[in-house]
């Protein structure tokens, strides 16, 4: 990998400090007081929250699948503890 | 059409009655479950559960869930199926494969969403465990975010796990994903899971 310009130095620094100052006015939310409620805040932020994507195969399905070829390995080199089927 | 946040509710209701009745434990992970941990919630396009199937083929619950009205999307190397509830949206269901995820689901706490529901809940500590190891960008932004909210961690059970999964070097991926949350600025050094 090449150096970094100073350009490219400097534009990390200004983003860096960007996310600086939006993390220290950032204002966290309580924390839902049920599973009613985040469900609730969920949908409040997607109304096709849960509904799928129109991909039939989109959303998470390819982090299941990056999931199960990771298992797979550890399956494959037989951890001591883990990975017995 | 059932109301947006009744979607879950009847994913959920019908899974119970079509997987309890025969003996099958199971317990929400994926998104739904990261949001229990974490501060800032996201949305999903999805609702993922994890099995723990004995002496069953994932052929069965397909077949139980056919019965109930869902239809089936898509079939993965018989460990994963994308479900589709007729009013209460998409469901993932993963079976578990290995003695973990069988003790992840066994160590899942009950949650009482009414009188009449109540499902499992895999715990935080497997819930970041199983994300490690999906390991991509979305996964470890979801880590992240539960580091930042700070949960109480069993932390010896984790490093049991970490080390017990050292080929896919876990305690690495986690403390790659605490770093990026302290250079954020959004964990202190100090907080650190395992300083």
């Amino acid at each position: 990998m090449s150096p970094m310009t100073d350009q490219q130095r400097a534009a990390i620094a200004h983003f860096e400090g960007l996310g600086r100052a939006l993390a220290e006015t950032h204002v966290v939310e309580p924390r839902p007081k049920d599973f009613k409620e985040l469900i609730e805040r969920m949908c409040a932020i997607d109304s096709r929250c849960g509904m799928g994507t129109e991909d039939p195969l989109g959303g998470d399905w390819h982090s299941h699948l990056a999931y199960l070829r990771n298992r797979q390995t550890l399956m494959e080199r037989r951890c001591p503890r883990g990975a017995s089927r | 059409m059932a109301h947006l946040d009744e979607r879950f509710t009847l994913a959920l209701q019908d899974l119970s009655d079509a997987l309890d009745p025969k003996g099958i434990d199971w317990a929400v992970t994926g998104a739904v479950a990261a949001n229990n941990y974490r501060d800032q919630i996201r949305t999903t396009s999805d609702l993922d559960v994890m099995l723990a199937l004995v002496g069953k083929a994932i052929s069965d619950v397909q077949d139980a869930l056919h019965q109930r009205g869902w239809a089936t999307i898509a079939v993965a190397e018989d460990f994963l199926l994308r479900m589709e509830h007729p009013e209460g949206g998409r469901v993932d269901v993963m079976v578990s494969g290995t003695d973990y995820e069988t003790g992840a689901i066994a160590r899942s706490h009950k949650t009482d969403h009414d009188e009449d529901l109540s499902f499992r809940m895999l715990a935080v500590e497997d819930v970041v465990i199983l994300k490690l190891i999906a390991d991509r960008t979305q996964d470890a932004a979801d880590v992240e975010s539960i580091i930042v909210a700070r949960p109480n961690f069993d932390r010896d059970y984790m490093v049991r796990w970490f080390e017990a999964f050292s080929d896919l070097d876990l305690a690495g991926r986690f403390r790659r994903c605490e770093t990026k949350a302290i250079e954020r600025g959004l964990l202190r050094e100090e907080s650190s899971t395992f300083r």
